[in-house]
């Protein structure tokens, strides 16, 4: 028996049974490709399944169901296929644009290590903040304590003052910590000194020389 | 349309495969629930730094994000059990990709891989084996397109992953596995590794092979799981390729889900290999029944012989795809390439088997 008269044989065993079943639920009961004794064993045995299915739909569910929903229909098979496709594609070629290259299934980019030091720029010059702690005077003048770490638990950007590895490489570490900088920066209200925070990294990209970059955060008042 | 379309849009095909991808799927979207729920007593993500994709008005708040964990939890057992799978299959692809555009430092390849697999799982038969209450005779051939987009994510995976680390000079000479050696090896001999393979592995020329091998297997895997006549090979080297991976880096699931859509890559037949046994030796029953436990992918009819066969010939044959019976060793390397459990072993045992005797005879294609 060829392959289409055995699908059309059992035009509701290839649907999905159950609530579904029906020929209606399955778009291609032509079939062009169908393991031999498989198929012939469902043709065998779905009978009773298929009544109970129409039963149930008629019984029990409307002309809509998410499964019903999720059976896509030949066309919409096509356009769903290339559209993923394409979208895929066009994820994987434009994460260099993102800051942190996601979606671009970029395995083990680099194995590359990162040191950050933190710096309170304020009105009497630049202050440290060893292991990101802090403490600074509040607008009435009570001394408070500020913790890097109350805001940022991320394990690479909250080790402050120690050689970490760059997971997903430095360009993606340095654009969090950008971030993280101006988070932190605006969740000090208490903090009537600090007018900016100040990062000084220390990387090295695959081993190779170390080099150094210093990114600020948004000022927190004045400019 | 073009002939390739027609056919990808309309193949039918067995799903015990897909079943038995669904549950593994299922249970790395439950291990992953299960984190981000431990994650959760440590503090809410929106209570501290994020970065989201979204406007921060949309990022879930505490309890939403506390409903949705829960949610996927929920809805990763229902994919595992097979109950309203495909359904659970969508809901948890989109709350996992809702999660991560609420904060993109929880983004992880594994994690996006995850969700897309399980989203392209959903619009496929998954949920005609390996589900509980799931009739042994009922109906296991469904439509295969969306299984094909499945395989298709993964084969750009391996081109994107593969093609950027050639375009990396670093990645090409090996400067980037050497130093991840380098890095980390003293954490691979807190595990156990032996020192000796260790300092064998932080040496330059090693690592510059290494890298070799590991660009060139990707970019050969994504093309050679589509070969009929190299899958087998190409599935074994990859899945002890990921194997290593697994063992020397932190990847969360991505092993796992890579391995579990390796089964989508098998022949969408059911029982078109055989295994007789002789049902008066306990031994060769029990091969049996273990070999029956160990058919996940539904790739043998397993079935006694009869009593003149049994009493004429040996306790076990194993009849390959093409009518091949094999004994002894072939045999067990007949089992070994249809069964995951024993995939691992396939190439070894089929090696050690070409250079044994054969004691074969060719047999009736099963009907």
């Amino acid at each position: 028996m060829g392959a289409a008269p055995i699908a059309a044989s059992i035009g509701v065993a290839v649907s999905d049974g159950g609530a579904l079943a029906g020929p209606a639920a399955e778009p291609f009961p032509q079939a062009t490709r169908i393991a031999g004794h498989a198929v012939r064993s469902e043709a065998r045995t779905s009978k009773p399944r298929v009544t109970r299915g129409r039963e149930k739909m008629q019984i029990g569910r409307g002309a809509f169901s998410v499964k019903k929903a999720m059976n896509l229909g030949p066309r919409a098979r096509v356009v769903f296929g290339a559209s993923w496709i394409a979208s895929q594609v066009a994820l994987v070629l434009s994460a260099g644009e993102r800051p942190d290259r996601i979606f671009g299934f970029r395995m083990f980019p680099e194995a590359s290590t990162l040191e950050v030091h933190l710096i309170r720029e304020t009105s009497a010059g630049d202050v440290t903040a060893p292991r990101g702690e802090w403490s600074a005077l509040d607008a009435v003048g009570q001394l408070r304590h500020f913790s890097w770490h109350d805001r940022v638990r991320d394990p690479v950007l909250g080790a402050v003052d120690a050689t970490v590895f760059a997971s997903y490489g430095v360009a993606t570490q340095l654009a969090r910590l950008q971030r993280a900088l101006d988070d932190v920066a605006a969740h000090i209200d208490q903090d009537g000194e600090t007018r900016r925070l100040r990062a000084h990294v220390v990387f090295s990209r695959n081993g190779h020389d170390a080099q150094t970059v210093e990114l600020t955060s948004q000022p927190r008042w004045g400019g | 349309m073009p002939a390739f379309l027609l056919r990808w849009r309309d193949e039918l095909g067995e799903t015990t495969p897909t079943g038995a991808a669904r549950v593994a799927v299922g249970l790395l979207l439950l291990m992953n629930a299960v984190r981000a729920a431990r994650e959760l007593g440590g503090g809410y993500f929106g209570d501290e730094f994020h970065w989201p994709l979204l406007p921060e008005i949309l990022v879930a708040s505490r309890d939403a994000y506390v409903f949705i964990v829960g949610a996927q939890i929920l809805l990763s057992l229902l994919v595992v059990a097979g109950i309203r799978a495909r359904e659970a299959l969508f809901s948890s692809a989109l709350a996992g990709a809702y999660v991560l555009a609420c904060d993109r430092l929880q983004f992880h390849n594994n994690r996006w891989a995850l969700d897309i697999d399980a989203l392209l799982l959903s619009l496929a038969p998954c949920d005609r084996a390996w589900a509980i209450g799931r009739m042994r005779w009922a109906p296991r051939i469904g439509p295969l397109w969306a299984v094909r987009l499945v395989q298709a994510q993964l084969s750009l995976i391996y081109l994107t992953s593969g093609g950027s680390k050639l375009m990396d000079p670093d990645w090409r000479s090996g400067r980037v596995l050497f130093e991840r050696f380098v890095l980390f090896g003293a954490n691979a001999v807190d595990q156990g590794v032996p020192q000796g393979i260790v300092r064998a592995l932080t040496r330059p020329e090693v690592g510059s092979l290494l890298a070799k091998m590991a660009i060139a297997t990707e970019l050969v895997l994504a093309i050679a799981l589509w070969s009929p006549s190299v899958r087998a090979l190409a599935m074994w080297w990859g899945l002890w390729f990921h194997l290593s991976i697994e063992a020397s880096s932190r990847v969360e699931g991505f092993s796992w889900l890579t391995l579990a859509v390796y089964a989508l890559f098998s022949t969408p037949d059911a029982s078109a290999r055989r295994l007789e046994f002789d049902p008066a030796r306990p031994l060769a029953r029990a091969l049996a029944r273990a070999v029956q436990q160990a058919d996940w992918l539904a790739r043998f009819e397993v079935r006694p012989l009869s009593r003149e066969c049994a009493a004429a010939g040996p306790p076990l044959v194993a009849v390959d795809r093409d009518g091949t019976a094999a004994v002894g060793l072939r045999a067990v390397a007949v089992i070994a390439r249809g069964t995951p459990l024993l995939f691992p072993l396939w190439l070894p045992l089929a090696a050690a088997a070409s250079l044994t005797k054969p004691r074969e005879t060719r047999r009736t294609p099963p009907s």
